[in-house]
């Protein structure tokens, strides 16, 4: 059972074809080297004295470490999901539906997934320097695995609103740039003061040692703790961008459809 | 007929009625004598009239101050059988620090209260001194005008009320003994005397017309002298001429003594009137006059009598007064050790190595395949591979171990052994420090451990209720911590001297005998004397180590150098080098800034033990180590 999603998903003839664009790609590497030499920056620079216990203060090198994670990967996730890296700049959502006539589920899926590459191995190059951060600071595996699930399922939310933001204004490209930043800007920022719920940053030091500001929230007779809810809620803006950008595919698809009838029967007659 | 209905109604809808069948009344100090600042004696008395009950009884203090930011509660707890008709007396030995707040007494059997009675602090007795008579009489009263700068009550105790341990003696400066035979006391009672004596207590036995009783092994034990019987004397004058009062030259009658150690302060070795010796810290003083019989309740110089047989300090101890203030807080050896690298995660470099390696592997990967794009998907798999191994790299051989337990535990102790008493002082420096937070329970070796001060430090708070239990082994319960939160304690226990030193001093210096009767070798034994140092090595558990030590032999020590410095140089070679912080810590607080000429102008024997001595290591291991020192009598 838990395969079956990972088949379908090898059997997505986009998946598919991102997965090998992505595996030659020199820009990911690139991106790579550079994105874990910052972060052994932080680390080394945030690595405590050696062997001393500071009373007065918590230890700050895993919450450092986890905010800088987030803060890139939440600009690389929004800003790469809202960039046509599928093909040439030329081709439009229109276009790519015409090349690839496979249901718009099936495309959205398929595309988001080979566009999730980049953040998986992201995530991944980050575990073993988190690791070392959590071992440092006190913090149990517990709240290491935790942090882990709020850097993907945030960074990934992300990355399916960057893809909405694609789908619904790829015409528009100054537009995207600014609704992108503006986003970015709100989301690590912005939210911290007007819905620090909403914040991944404050999420990952609520679940570690750090004293928990974000505080609990009941729902439906279930006490969450703030983590969790900024967990839910990026889900939620996950799952909501999700259907917006899948109902756009299909009205493009409609559309493009629709026109094709038409310039069918004008042919015709 | 309606009446017994309702009758038995009342009955049945009346719950339990376990209330009524227990019967409890609890007395504050020795004859309601307090000792603020010092551990008090609460008696429970309970009677229980109903079906069998098995509880607890507890006594609950506040200690502290609000200002300082340590208020808290202490819980003494114990557990209780009660069969019908049993009528049991407890004793606990609780801190009682100021009259604020009552103390609470508490008998519970599950949640259910079955008796409470809080005490009034503001109604006790409380004294600067407490001085226990054994006597038939009540001759001592005026003991409590002779000292104008220090309020003294005497308490008169019949033998079996004496303390059983020796915490309940914390408040007691002094115990009178006359006409009163020690051969009546329990064991334990015995052992709390000689516990307390050897800690700092005075025992004083004075001449009685049933001087035999002088003569019964235990009280010979301790006497400085050999009682041989009585003797009428025409007045008293060796008293005339050391106090400079007259003494009125009537007959009476005096015990006959000899002396076979200790000092003597007025008479002589073969007609001593007033001798003392040391015991450990304390001193065991023989009167052989009887204070009680006339002419000394007259006489004028019956004030610098007792002044000479109790050396009352007059000044005020402000070490302690001080501490109690959390003035001192700051120097306690746990936050001297938490200002020392006493953890062991990786330093910059062994992480700058790791991170290069880490990154190199993935560069050379990322230059492969993109010299190689055929092979892009064996050169991804090598990229897997390379984060799998080092995050398992990171999760084992980099992890830092003390961080990463619930509860860093520390004991630092420092054990006097008090010669010639066959004890040891145990005072104990312990630290919990709680990385993620939680409940934690001590367990202490000994079972009459005294908590003498604890405060708190760090980002996260500690809770403010403590619950010492007493059943069988002293164990502190429900220290309650937030993460990233210290508390910190001072604790004083007697026990058993593991190692036995003596010393005899010969011409040319001195011969010495180390045994060492513990289950510990006695790591790094030197001997401190006249500026010197002469190492003894390690005395393996029941061995014993003979030495002569000859202080004209030249020193590589400079005799003005700080004696912690010197013994910490001489500590034996550990592999652990987090030990060495911990022993130079507890020489730090031992030593101060004395200097090694300073400090040994009598012979001093000073060594290790490689494990705490105050702290049973249980759920988690107590990291620690115990200094041992003796000061050795010629």
């Amino acid at each position: 059972m838990v395969w079956i999603p990972f088949r379908r998903a090898w059997r997505n003839p986009i998946f598919h074809g991102g997965l090998v664009a992505f595996a030659q790609q020199p820009t990911y590497r690139s991106y790579s080297l550079n994105y874990i030499a910052a972060l052994a920056t932080v680390l080394l620079i945030t690595w405590p004295k050696e062997g001393f216990v500071n009373l007065r203060d918590l230890p700050f090198t895993y919450n450092a470490l986890g905010g800088t994670t987030l803060i890139i990967l939440a600009y690389l996730n929004v800003s790469q999901g809202a960039t046509r890296s599928l093909g040439s700049r030329y081709l439009s959502l229109h276009d790519w539906l015409v090349l690839a006539p496979v249901p718009a589920g099936q495309f959205l899926r398929g595309y988001l997934a080979a566009s999730c590459l980049e953040l998986l191995l992201f995530w991944g190059l980050a575990l073993p320097l988190l690791i070392l951060a959590a071992h440092v600071s006190g913090e149990p595996l517990l709240h290491l695995g935790i942090g882990m699930l709020i850097i993907l399922v945030c960074a990934g939310s992300y990355r399916i609103v960057g893809v909405t933001l694609l789908t619904c204004f790829e015409r528009d490209e100054f537009l995207l740039y600014i609704l992108v930043r503006l986003l970015y800007v709100f989301f690590i920022l912005g939210s911290g003061f007007v819905a620090p719920l909403y914040n991944p940053v404050l999420a990952f030091a609520d679940a570690s040692l750090w004293p928990h500001r974000l505080g609990s929230v009941t729902l439906l007779g279930l006490t969450l703790h703030g983590w969790a809810m900024t967990v839910v809620l990026h889900l939620l803006l996950g799952g909501g961008s999700f259907i917006i950008a899948l109902a756009r595919v299909r009205w493009v698809q409609r559309r493009g459809a629709a026109r094709e009838t038409r310039e069918e029967g004008r042919g015709h007659g | 007929m309606y009446r017994l209905i309702l009758w038995c109604l009342l009955v049945l809808l009346v719950p339990g009625g376990a209330v009524a069948q227990v019967t409890m009344e609890a007395r504050l100090g020795l004859q309601g004598a307090l000792r603020l600042g010092k551990w008090n004696v609460v008696t429970v008395q309970v009677h229980n009239t109903g079906a069998s009950v098995m509880g607890t009884l507890g006594v609950r203090t506040w200690l502290g101050s609000e200002t300082r930011g340590d208020f808290h509660t202490t819980t003494f707890t114990r557990p209780v059988e009660l069969p019908p008709g049993a009528q049991k007396r407890f004793t606990f030995a609780v801190p009682i620090s100021g009259i604020a707040d009552p103390v609470e007494v508490t008998l519970r059997t599950g949640e259910t209260m079955l008796a409470q009675q809080r005490l009034d602090l503001r109604e006790a007795l409380h004294a600067e001194q407490v001085i226990v008579g054994l006597t038939h009489d009540v001759s001592l009263d005026f003991l409590a005008t002779v000292f104008t700068k220090t309020h003294t009550r005497v308490v008169y105790l019949p033998p079996s009320e004496l303390p059983q341990h020796w915490s309940g003696y914390d408040s007691v400066s002094a115990v009178v003994v006359k006409g009163v035979s020690l051969q009546a006391l329990s064991a334990e009672q015995n052992t709390a005397l000689h516990e307390w004596l050897a800690n700092g207590g005075t025992l004083i036995a004075a001449g009685d017309s049933q001087y035999t009783l002088l003569m019964e092994p235990r009280l010979r034990a301790l006497l400085p002298v050999e009682v041989l019987g009585l003797q009428q004397v025409e007045g008293l004058p060796a008293f005339v001429t050391h106090y400079d009062v007259p003494f009125p030259e009537t007959p009476m009658v005096v015990v006959r003594a000899r002396l076979t150690r200790g000092q003597v302060l007025v008479g002589t070795p073969d007609a001593p009137l007033l001798v003392q010796r040391r015991f450990g810290k304390g001193r065991v003083v023989f009167l052989a006059a009887d204070y009680a019989m006339q002419p000394f309740p007259s006489w004028q110089g019956r004030g610098a009598l007792w002044n000479d047989i109790l050396q009352t300090p007059e000044n005020v101890d402000f070490a302690r007064l001080f501490a109690e203030l959390g003035m001192l807080d700051e120097t306690h050896p746990i936050m001297k050790l938490f200002g020392r690298p006493v953890l062991d995660f990786p330093s910059h470099l062994t992480l700058g190595g790791c991170l290069l390696v880490y990154c190199g592997l993935l560069a050379g990967l990322f230059w492969r395949m993109s010299k190689h794009q055929e092979r892009c998907w064996g050169y991804w798999s090598g990229v897997v591979v390379v984060i799998v191994v080092f995050a398992l790299y990171a999760l084992s051989p980099l992890l830092e171990r003390g961080l990463n337990q619930p509860a860093l535990v520390f004991d630092v102790t420092t054990m006097e052994l008090l010669s010639e008493t066959g004890y040891a002082h145990l005072q104990g420096h312990l630290g919990v420090f709680s990385v993620r937070g939680g409940q934690f329970d001590l367990t202490f070796q000994q079972p009459e451990t005294i908590l003498r001060h604890t405060f708190t430090r760090g980002v996260g708070k500690a809770g403010k209720d403590l619950e010492a239990s007493l059943t069988g082994s002293f164990t502190l319960h429900d220290i309650a911590l937030e993460s990233w939160a210290l508390r910190v304690f001072t604790t004083e226990s007697m026990a058993p001297t593991p190692v036995q030193v003596t010393v005899q001093p010969h011409v040319a210096g001195l011969t010495i005998r180390v045994q060492n009767r513990g289950a510990l070798p006695l790591q790094g034994a030197m001997v401190v004397y006249q500026g010197k140092i002469f190492a003894l090595g390690a005395v393996a558990p029941g061995e014993a180590v003979f030495d002569d030590l000859y202080p004209t032999l030249r020193s590589a020590d400079s005799a003005q150098e700080m004696t912690w410095r010197v013994l910490l140089k001489r500590r034996p070679a550990e592999a652990d080098t987090r030990l060495t912080y911990f022993q130079e810590v507890l020489l730090q607080q031992y030593f101060g800034d004395k200097r090694l000429a300073e400090a040994s102008e009598t012979p001093f024997l000073a060594g290790w033990l490689m494990a705490p001595a105050t702290l049973v290591s249980a759920a988690w291991p107590v990291q620690g180590v115990t200094l041992v020192v003796s000061r050795l009598a010629l």
